[in-house]
């Protein structure tokens, strides 16, 4: 049993090398959108912001442009592929890199269903009155 | 004061008074039958908090603030109900809805076990009510009131989506039965797996359930071809999962002869870790602390998650030093040593999941999903392999059937490869056999009584499961910019998809754009797909959805959206081809019918010696 102990131990050791070596290639790291233009090149990043009202172009080829905005900078988005429930206005996290002035997404992260909560919070009351 | 609120009051001054009848019981001053009452009487309480957040939402009630987020005067009638538990509040409610079936039902057992677990559970009980009284109260009623509501998510308008919340959270109550029990039981020196058994299969068959509707969800609704996208929502059901099915091999070793078995501190660590993840899961699903870095120190409830998670941690740790000597059981066998390395890999899964769903807590970073899949894949493949010696592991001329099936995942991976020329499609495809045929050799020469029916169907499940997310991950096609204008067709892969022209449907609040696609492979025809755009008539912003069209094939799914329409007609789609998918549901399925097959099982407290 000795020896099932020692193969036992010697896998978790490993397997804890793969983890640690997994988890440092695949770290993406948040960003602010002010810190990625200030920087004009970052490679492999996430930044959160609100999707710019009025920015969005939709090219052919199913490529999306629009502006993402941190409330102090914005920068320009660009992402080939669809978003089923992409709308200005929400939050987004986008994930990709940033060079020659665009942020190339690889991924578009839209607020999931379940957490609109940051929504409803700015929703005050007040602006349901001026809506009637 | 809301007369919902009064019944959530009602609620827990019935639970605060269990806890006190509770301990009067243990000093012989008072009858167990009086603590029933009580549970009982604190369900009734819950039961018509509910109704009443319900009877509001049937009523469009949008004074009540919760109401009017959730809902609006189109919502159709099930998306009204499901409503109820679209949100944070209500889930919550719902959470301790089940929370007080399940202290009734675990409770009726008249012992000084039942009142200690009973106390345990009430405790959980009153935490809810009290996120419930304070930060988290369904009934706050706006100051006017609205003649509209502000309306359902559309995202959430599927049955999958109206489902998934009522299965996960009846998972995440009942796995407080098996945290409750041992630690009481384990208080007095007694064996706590019999009693928890039949709840925690239950649980954890709708935990299952609720993992897979989630899933099935985002496939049909979220558009980009997959079902697993390594969220930290969908991570945070599938940890506790996890340490739940860890559970249930793990009392496979403990129930021998009557509890007396190995693997005793391991299972009593596992009953607590899979109960302060479940807290950990609904915090994180009903806060959406992951997503936003910032949110976390903003949301007071946080703390009182956590200090629950620490407290029940802490609590159980202490016992169980105290009752050390309790934790020795019979040597270990070979069968339970393979068992305990499936608890091993499930472990060191959960501990993979956890790291990732947690990194962006503790430093301003995420994992990919690659991160992921660089290690669930192997992990996961051990365990099938595992599973095919497992089952064989006390037979007796076992070399003799582990070469039969090792002889069968040879051949399979030959043959595999002879067709596709797909190296690692060949060796799952040889892992697969191997299991599937060890699975049936080790099970074919045996009685078959439900408990063992269940485990037949749920281990077919696990490797179906595997075989599904092994074709559906590595091999799936994703042609994802295809722009057609009417009557313009595309070749993709094997595909030619042809757009026929569109329709637009308008009525019941929404708007749709239905494009009419059809798709030939190779030449032949095989239908015409019907991808859509719904513009919901809400005042909120996230009201257009896309919704996907699928053609299942026995061996592939073939899946359609479309992204968008410009004036001219010209429309954007993303269109996959998704090998195996099916295998993925069915093996779903059968993992959760074998947990509840399993719970059927008439409990024997008789020695096992297999």
């Amino acid at each position: 049993m000795k020896k099932v102990s020692i193969i036992v131990g010697v896998a978790i050791i490993v397997f804890g090398i793969i983890l640690a070596t997994s988890f440092k290639s695949e770290l993406c790291p948040y960003v602010s959108v002010s810190y990625v233009v200030s920087k004009g090149k970052v490679s492999n990043v996430q930044v959160n912001g609100t999707i710019v009202p009025g920015s969005t172009k939709i090219l052919s080829n199913n490529t999306l442009m629009f502006n993402l905005s941190d409330g102090k900078t914005q920068m320009r988005v660009i992402y080939h592929g669809i978003l089923s429930h992409y709308q200005e206005g929400i939050p987004a996290v986008v994930v990709g890199s940033y060079f020659d002035g665009v942020f190339h997404a690889k991924e578009v992260l839209l607020k999931c269903p379940s957490k609109y909560k940051v929504l409803e919070e700015n929703y005050s009351t007040k602006k349901i009155v001026k809506r009637d | 004061m809301d007369i919902g609120y009064l019944f959530l009051i009602g609620s827990t001054l019935s639970f605060c008074a269990s806890i006190l009848f509770s301990y009067l019981y243990t000093k012989g001053k008072a009858k167990w039958s009086q603590v029933l009452k009580l549970n009982f009487l604190a369900l009734i309480f819950t039961t018509l908090a509910f109704l009443t957040l319900l009877y509001y939402f049937l009523v469009r009630d949008f004074n009540v603030k919760y109401v009017f987020f959730y809902s609006d005067t189109h919502l159709p009638l099930v998306y009204t109900i499901s409503a109820v538990w679209a949100g944070r509040e209500g889930s919550l409610l719902l959470w301790l809805f089940y929370l007080s079936i399940f202290i009734l039902l675990s409770t009726r057992k008249e012992d000084k076990i039942s009142a200690f677990a009973n106390v345990l559970m009430c405790v959980v009980a009153i935490f809810f009510n009290f996120l419930l009284l304070t930060s988290s109260n369904p009934f706050v009623r706006l100051n006017f009131t609205p003649p509209e509501g502000w309306g359902l998510n559309p995202l959430l308008r599927t049955p999958e989506m109206a489902l998934h919340p009522p299965a996960i959270f009846l998972g995440y109550a009942g796995m407080t039965v098996p945290f409750a029990f041992a630690v009481a039981a384990t208080y007095y020196r007694e064996s706590w797996i019999f009693r928890v058994k039949k709840f925690l299969l239950v649980a954890w068959a709708f935990l299952g359930l609720g993992i897979l509707l989630g899933a099935w969800w985002a496939y049909k609704t979220l558009g980009w071809g997959g079902y697993w996208g390594w969220d930290p929502v969908e991570n945070s059901s599938l940890l506790p999962w996890l340490t739940s099915s860890a559970l249930i091999h793990g009392i496979l070793v403990e129930e021998k002869g009557g509890g007396k078995g190995g693997l005793k501190a391991i299972n009593y660590a596992f009953a607590v870790i899979t109960f302060d993840l479940v807290i950990l899961a609904t915090f994180i699903t009903r806060s959406g602390i992951i997503s936003s870095v910032h949110a976390f120190a903003r949301n007071k409830e946080a703390y009182a998650y956590l200090m629950l998670i620490l407290l029940s941690s802490i609590f159980a740790f202490v016992v169980a030093l105290k009752r050390k000597d309790i934790f020795k059981g019979y040597e270990l066998n070979l069968r339970d040593r393979l068992i305990q390395v499936c608890i091993l890999i499930l472990s060191l899964s959960t501990v993979t999941v956890l790291i990732g769903t947690l990194t962006p807590l503790l430093i301003r970073a995420s994992v990919t999903k690659e991160f992921y899949r660089h290690i669930e894949i192997p992990l996961g493949t051990a365990l099938v392999v595992l599973l095919g010696v497992c089952v064989l592991a006390y037979k007796k001329d076992l070399n003799k059937k582990i070469i039969k099936s090792l002889i069968a995942g040879l051949i399979s991976t030959i043959v595999v490869y002879a067709i596709t020329k797909l190296v690692i499609a060949s060796i799952g495809a040889g892992i697969f056999f191997f299991s599937l045929l060890s699975i049936i050799q080790g099970y074919s020469a045996r009685k078959i009584d439900l408990r063992r029916a269940g485990a037949i169907a749920a281990h077919l499940g696990l490797i179906l499961l595997f075989i599904g997310v092994m074709g559906s991950w590595m091999y799936e096609s994703s042609y994802t910019h295809i722009s057609m204008g009417v009557g313009q067709s595309v070749k993709v892969g094997d595909y030619t998809l042809k757009l026929n022209g569109f329709n637009e449907v308008n009525g019941n609040g929404k708007f749709s754009v239905i494009a009419y696609v059809s798709v030939y492979k190779d030449g032949k025809f095989l239908g015409v797909m019907h991808p859509k755009l719904i513009i919901y008539n809400l005042m909120r912003n996230d009201r257009i959805v896309a919704s996907v069209d699928i053609i299942s094939l026995p061996f592939e799914d073939i899946y359609i959206a479309m992204g968008g329409v410009t004036e001219t007609g010209i429309a954007s789609f993303e269109f996959y081809v998704v090998p195996l998918v099916s295998f993925v549901w069915i093996g779903s399925i059968l993992i959760i019918l074998g947990g509840l097959i399993s719970a059927l099982q008439r409990e024997k407290h008789v020695v096992r010696e297999s």
